[in-house]
């Protein structure tokens, strides 16, 4: 049994979380593939906001980035209904879904990311002020996102989009840590690159 | 460039993440501050943190996905009948059918329903594959897939009118006088129906009966699965754990929260089985003994009997669907009876009231909203449209009409304002009002509560 207590004659916490949390997820997985309502709603729940969030960053609009969130969580239903979807990780195989549908999005959108920026997303920058000047270098920080590859695009997302550690990243994106630590590396150098360019 | 700069540009990260200054972070790598500095700048820059969803958003999404999962449920697919033929034989059947007439036939079997020649085969293969699986999570697994298996049978029956045997396990979401929907399936009952009574919203059952024509199942025999039972926990060893009065046996696929000791109040969820033992698949900690005890001790001083059949707990609604909440991990019923906070909705932090049932389950007296909830202030100014509702006033007679927020939309029952009015075939609904809308209430007295003429869109 997964006992997550202080109960003497188990190892450490953190064993034992992760334990319980891989235990948890496959419990959770198989009652999605049996398309429990309450499975289904609570999922939706907890991944949704985290979805939004992504493809806010990654997007800049509203309307299409909880269009993005809505249908990764259909295709992770759709996925599971057909005996397929995530094995080992929900949370990674939602943000790999996430980052698909956000490239798919700007392939229709002629190769060129909508600029219509949320208000909301400029708003919660931890700049009071809110500024024209805030929203442009916003916007610059979009165009600039732009430039780089989709898997540089997606480390920064997760990085500083989401605040995710280097392991959550890794776990998400289904990589070692210092492969994270190099690839955001190379992210970074290139949105500098671009940025410069812009400017 | 030397080979520790992605290193050390996560250490100056992880540092500008607790606070630390530009500066102080380059002081750490003097010989790579050149290289550092521009990628530190580049990622203040990118540093953009999106505010939390609005519960519109939340709302919308949830409608679109829980409808997906809906259409999927209907969707037809595989399923089943009883096996007479021992497993032996059947096993050797298998092994047969797939020597001599390929992987194909066998792939035919998987896709049979209830009465189909090939559906013992079916039946077969998916008990050697239980008893194949050595542990008990993939068993666990394993069992699920086939208990969704026979639910889609059963759908898949029902649609093509076919009239078979049957049955298969669900929650029970709705019910309505002698009609019932178990999972996806309406499930009638009648005067026949063996063990129905006790049953309510929210318990799992299996369900034995016959399909028909008139796309419902006929039930035969309701039998309890699954239920929630709260109590105190009077004892904790490896395998089995003594709550509320009651033995429940724990394995490795029992889920426990942290921190639960002797004396604690708690929430189990009990999976019955066919010989009436009793298995925690899930133990939820309602509230700690006062003062918590310290680690496991055989003689655990425990509050009293704990006659008082009231729960209060308090958590973040996770979600609603029809009349079950579930809170903290706990799922709740409403009924006409709850007192709702005209706030309470999605996400926010509540306290909650509750009976415990004489089975188990929680049937929640009162749902309050807790100021300073896990929803960030920011956020609060982002809650859709007016919350502020106006109460039920009295109109003509025993008619009443009000305006609120639709806090929760049930099968038969739903939350507008805080105020709970019952749904009928009778009832108008105008503009497909969601969880979050304002709407327009005119409802009549009834004896059990109000009952809703007309529920109007307002925005």
């Amino acid at each position: 049994m997964v006992y997550c207590g202080a109960h003497p004659g188990l190892t450490t916490w953190n064993q034992i979380s992760r334990r319980a949390l891989v235990t948890d997820e496959r419990v959770e997985l198989a009652s999605l593939r049996a398309l429990d309502p309450q499975t289904v709603a609570a999922i939706h729940d907890r991944y949704f906001p985290e979805l939004h969030r992504y493809a806010r960053y990654r997007t800049g609009e509203d309307q299409a980035s909880e269009d993005i969130a809505a249908e990764t969580l259909v295709r992770l239903l759709e996925a599971v209904s057909r005996g397929r979807g995530p094995k080992t990780s929900l949370r990674g195989w939602l943000l790999g879904t996430a980052d698909h549908l956000v490239k798919e999005h700007f392939r229709r959108s002629l190769g060129r990311p909508q600029v219509s920026l949320s208000d909301e997303l400029i708003a919660h920058t931890g700049d009071p002020a809110g500024s024209a000047e805030r929203r442009a270098t916003t916007r610059s920080l979009q165009e600039a996102l732009h430039h780089l590859t989709p898997e540089q695009q997606h480390v920064l997302a997760l990085r500083f989009g989401g605040d995710f550690s280097l392991e959550e990243t890794a776990s998400a994106m289904g990589k070692k840590a210092n492969a994270i630590k190099a690839l955001q590396f190379r992210a970074l150098a290139a949105l500098r690159r671009s940025l410069q360019e812009a400017a | 460039m030397s080979a520790s700069l992605p290193a050390a540009l996560e250490v100056c990260l992880s540092a500008l993440r607790t606070g630390a200054s530009l500066e102080t972070c380059l002081a750490l790598y003097p010989d790579l501050a050149n290289e550092l500095r521009p990628l530190l700048e580049a990622a203040r820059a990118a540093r953009l943190v999106p505010g939390p969803s609005t519960p519109a958003a939340l709302a919308r999404s949830r409608q679109r996905v829980m409808a997906h999962a809906r259409r999927l449920q209907i969707r037809p697919a595989p399923r089943r009948a009883p096996s007479d033929l021992p497993r032996f034989a059947m096993g050797l059947a298998i092994a047969a059918v797939i020597l001599f007439s390929g992987a194909g036939t066998l792939l035919a079997a998987a896709r049979a329903l209830p009465g189909d020649r090939l559906y013992p085969v079916k039946r077969t293969a998916e008990s050697l594959r239980l008893d194949l699986a050595f542990r008990g999570r993939t068993r666990a697994t394993l069992a699920n897939d086939f208990d969704e298996q026979r639910r889609r049978e059963v759908t898949t029956l029902l649609s093509l009118g076919r009239t078979e045997p049957v049955s298969f396990e669900g929650v029970v979401f709705r019910q309505e006088a002698d009609l019932w929907l178990v999972a996806d399936v309406p499930v009638r009952i009648t005067a026949e129906t063996r063990g129905a009574g006790g049953i309510r919203l929210g318990m799992t059952v299996e369900a034995s009966g016959s399909t028909g024509p008139q796309g419902e199942l006929l039930a035969e025999q309701i039998t309890l699965r699954e239920y929630d039972l709260a109590g105190i926990v009077a004892s904790i060893s490896e395998t089995a754990w003594q709550i509320g009065g009651r033995s429940l046996i724990v394995d490795e696929t029992t889920q426990a929260d942290a921190s639960i000791h002797l004396g604690d109040s708690v929430l189990a969820r009990v999976r019955l089985g066919p010989d009436g033992t009793a298995r925690a698949r899930r133990i939820r900690l309602l509230a700690a003994a006062t003062p918590p005890p310290t680690p496991p001790v055989s003689t655990p001083s425990m509050p009293t009997d704990e006659a008082d059949d009231e729960i209060r707990f308090s958590g973040e609604v996770e979600s609603i669907v029809g009349d079950i909440w579930t809170i903290a991990g706990i799922a709740v019923r409403v009924d006409s009876e709850t007192e709702i906070d005209g706030q309470a909705g999605l996400g926010d932090r509540v306290e909650i009231r509750a009976d415990r049932q004489t089975v188990g389950t929680l049937l929640a007296t009162r749902i309050e909203s807790v100021e300073g909830g896990v929803t960030p202030e920011g956020d609060r100014r982002e809650t859709p449209a007016p919350v502020q509702s106006t109460t039920p006033e009295s109109g003509q007679g025993d008619e009443v009409e009000w305006e609120g927020m639709v806090n929760s939309i049930g099968a038969s029952v739903w939350v507008i304002g805080g105020q709970t009015v019952q749904i009928d075939s009778g009832t108008e609904i105008d503009g497909d009002p969601a969880v979050g809308d304002t709407v327009r209430v005119r409802a009549i007295e009834v004896s059990g509560g109000l009952l809703a003429e007309r529920i109007e869109r307002r925005d």
